[in-house]
């Protein structure tokens, strides 16, 4: 390197006397130039902690996200295959509408069978009058049904649709037809003339 | 970031700390922090560690940035300039010992000076000094030179021969250093310096005339 006298000696000089020569001025602008730097400075603590709750943030956000996803995806699969097998049936049941098409037989299953007896009236001594209201069945239509009451006793065929309601007349076999019985009389007496006559007459009938 | 708590702790009130490789005991009333330690806690992001280092080093850099702009002003602008390039780059620079970072924020500091007296005005590196054969070594030693003369003479030498002879004589830069810095050729550098000693000669004649 290039040494020179003049160079040692301003080198020399100024290390020995550096801190001192631009102290106060240094000095006065140390704290404004801090404060400063405190606020333009990117790694503060204020920035870090920032930074650190933003990540946190958006790991959690991205968690959060992942299972919405899988959830929806899940979802739209379900929904995909379901879709799937309707289109699948609709085109079979076209199908089959379009082949058979004065033989479509349309079967309609009810659930359990609650007879439900709304009115009894005695319109005779041997009939009754019943309204029945059909509120479920299990059976098919056009079944024959048997209302088991001890007062009545009777098979009737009729239609039996939910939400459908009757009448009939059922036959009470419990009434039996009456039998005479011979009354067993003494009559005593006569007429008038057997009266007079003092001819009383003793009869049995 | 216990461990950062705890350094922070030290850089308060002095007392000892436990490191993160186990417990380091510091024995501290009377001793300050080391320099590798306060840049691992900066870059830990310790606001205490950028204040330990500021309050460290501050003054160094005012005084490079001083003896390249001579205002006041100016400096303070470099200075929070330079100590934001060190404090944002600090996690980039590899550690190898205490020398070479403080050259490396040195190397900030001028660089932020060299670019703030650029944005102002173009450098320009004047070639109007003749040479005049003095002994210097006579001259030197029959002067008795203090910090006001030296500094009295840095600060009127033209723009370019002070940078130069300040970057070469005082802050140690060479010559191929020092052309990177100003974008000028090595022998620009070379030429620059040896003009400014002679203009640094010619002020000390006139001031020993003076004197006597």
């Amino acid at each position: 390197m290039d040494t020179n006298k003049i160079d040692e000696v301003f080198k020399n000089i100024i290390d020995n006397n550096n801190n001192e020569y631009y102290q106060s001025k240094a000095l006065d602008s140390k704290e404004r130039i801090w404060n400063k730097l405190k606020m333009a400075n990117p790694n503060s603590d204020r920035r870090a902690l920032l930074i650190k709750i933003l990540a946190a943030a958006s790991i959690i956000l991205l968690f959060i996200s992942s299972i919405l996803f899988y959830n929806l995806k899940h979802e739209y699969k379900r929904n995909q295959s379901l879709a799937n097998y309707y289109t699948t049936e609709l085109k079979n049941l076209n199908t089959n509408l379009i082949i058979q098409k004065d033989t479509v037989y349309i079967q309609k299953y009810l659930h359990d069978t609650i007879v439900k007896i709304e009115k009894r009236e005695k319109i005779k001594v041997e009939y009754l009058t019943q309204n029945i209201h059909i509120v479920d069945t299990v059976y098919k239509t056009d079944t024959v049904f048997k209302i088991i009451d001890k007062s009545v006793d009777f098979n009737i065929t009729k239609n039996i649709n939910e939400g459908k309601s009757f009448e009939i007349q059922s036959f009470e076999n419990t009434k039996r037809p009456v039998v005479k019985n011979k009354k067993f009389a003494l009559r005593f007496g006569g007429n008038n003339n057997d009266l007079e006559d003092t001819r009383l007459a003793f009869k049995h009938e | 970031m216990a461990e950062v708590q705890f350094c922070e702790t030290f850089l308060y009130c002095q007392a000892s700390f436990v490191s993160k490789s186990g417990f380091k005991r510091l024995n501290c009333k009377n001793q300050k922090l080391e320099l590798k330690e306060i840049i691992k806690y900066c870059r830990s992001g310790s606001q205490l560690a950028f204040n330990s280092l500021f309050d460290k080093y501050y003054q160094l850099l005012y005084h490079v940035s001083k003896r390249i702009l001579i205002n006041h002003h100016d400096v303070e602008d470099v200075i929070i300039q330079s100590f934001t390039k060190i404090f944002k780059n600090i996690n980039k620079v590899e550690y190898i010992n205490d020398q070479s970072f403080v050259k490396w924020m040195k190397t900030i500091a001028i660089n932020e000076s060299i670019r703030f007296i650029n944005s102002k005005k173009q450098l320009e590196f004047i070639e109007d000094v003749k040479a005049i054969e003095i002994d210097e070594d006579s001259l030197l030693n029959e002067l008795e030179l203090d910090i006001d003369i030296v500094y009295k003479i840095i600060n009127q030498l033209p723009d370019g021969y002070r940078i130069v002879f300040t970057l070469f004589a005082i802050e140690g830069f060479n010559h191929k250093d020092i052309s990177q810095m100003l974008n000028i050729t090595e022998s620009t550098s070379k030429s620059q310096l040896r003009k400014a000693r002679i203009r640094i000669v010619n002020q000390l004649k006139d001031f020993e005339n003076g004197h006597k």
